[in-house]
């Protein structure tokens, strides 16, 4: 279904219409706002009220982008208002970010960490300290697979801003995962 | 030991691994229900009141109208039924919220949860 066609019938009040738009963008909002959020249950609650701000103001919707880009960008705002109203500091460049004690993860040894999975687990907990900013546009790249310019329209960056963050994004993460795991590259170099 | 490996290319082919999964937590399932219904029920409220502000909006504005028609031709006017209204108009006032109140109620209040209660009883 197009999207003129999906907004048409929602319009009308078509139940399976509804369904089918919630269904079809459900992931998009709920990868988005767990990324920004972090707290699952706060983020569940965050994608309702999405949805029921973009089923009231569809009738809005112009068409001049697509529907992913202009439901990426209410759950974007929508989640950034969340977070100022949660006094949590939203602009921080990642150079003159340090992980608070407490909330860097801890990691035992290079052995431990090297198991794949946990390895995976340490990098997504090492996202989720990353600056909003940084995340949001590590999952809308990454996960959603999102151009530079869709990444653009939901958050407002230029595609020069959106490439620095995907790029110090990474480095932090490189950078971060070697603090923690000192060990970590010898073990990597011997094991080729 | 590969010489012509690198253990950052290593590092960096996990990292992008990583960055494409999914989380591990999902929406439950039932969040399309449960939104669903959420939905369903704005819109009802929505429309409810707007069928009523338009229902009050036709009634008091033709109200409006023949009380000019009837006032303003004759400024100091000698009509009785107008003098006891303009007389007592805190009762009038009162009766007149009464009669909305209730056209409220009735148009608005009982549609919504009587359209509500079928529709729990549905699902």
């Amino acid at each position: 279904m197009d999207d003129a066609t999906l907004i048409a019938q929602v319009q009308a009040g078509k139940e399976h219409a509804n369904r089918y738009l919630i269904e079809r963008y459900k992931n998009l909002v709920w990868h988005m706002v767990l990324r920004m959020v972090s707290q699952p249950e706060d983020a569940e609650d965050l994608c309702q009220e999405i949805f029921l701000r973009i089923f009231r103001d569809i009738g809005k919707f112009r068409g001049e982008s697509k529907l992913s880009t202009w439901i990426g960008a209410i759950a974007y705002h929508m989640s950034i208002s969340y977070l100022r109203k949660k006094g949590k500091e939203i602009l921080v460049p990642v150079e003159d970010y340090f992980p608070v004690a407490g909330t860097r993860p801890v990691v035992e040894s290079a052995e431990a960490a090297l198991d794949k999975s946990s390895m995976k687990k340490l990098i997504h907990r090492i996202i989720d300290s990353l600056p909003v900013h940084y995340r949001t546009v590590i999952t809308l790249f990454y996960l959603e697979e999102l151009s530079y310019r869709e990444i653009g329209e939901i958050t407002g960056m230029p595609d020069g801003t959106i490439k620095s963050y995907l790029n110090r994004g990474r480095q932090a993460i490189r950078e971060q995962l070697v603090q923690l795991v000192p060990d970590l590259l010898p073990v990597l170099a011997e094991t080729q | 030991m590969n010489p012509d490996s690198n253990p950052w290319n290593e590092l960096d082919a996990l990292i992008l691994e990583t960055l494409k999964e999914k989380p591990e937590r999902e929406l439950p399932l039932t969040f399309t229900d449960t939104l669903l219904r959420k939905v369903e029920r704005q819109l009802t409220w929505r429309e409810l009141v707007r069928e009523f502000a338009v229902k009050t909006g036709i009634v008091t504005g033709t109200l409006l109208v023949l009380i000019l028609c009837l006032i303003l031709p004759v400024r100091e006017t000698t009509n009785p039924f107008l003098l006891l209204l303009a007389d007592h108009w805190k009762i009038v006032s009162g009766v007149i919220f009464l009669i909305l109140f209730t056209f409220f109620s009735d148009q608005v209040l009982l549609k919504f949860y009587t359209k509500q209660r079928l529709l729990d009883t549905r699902s």
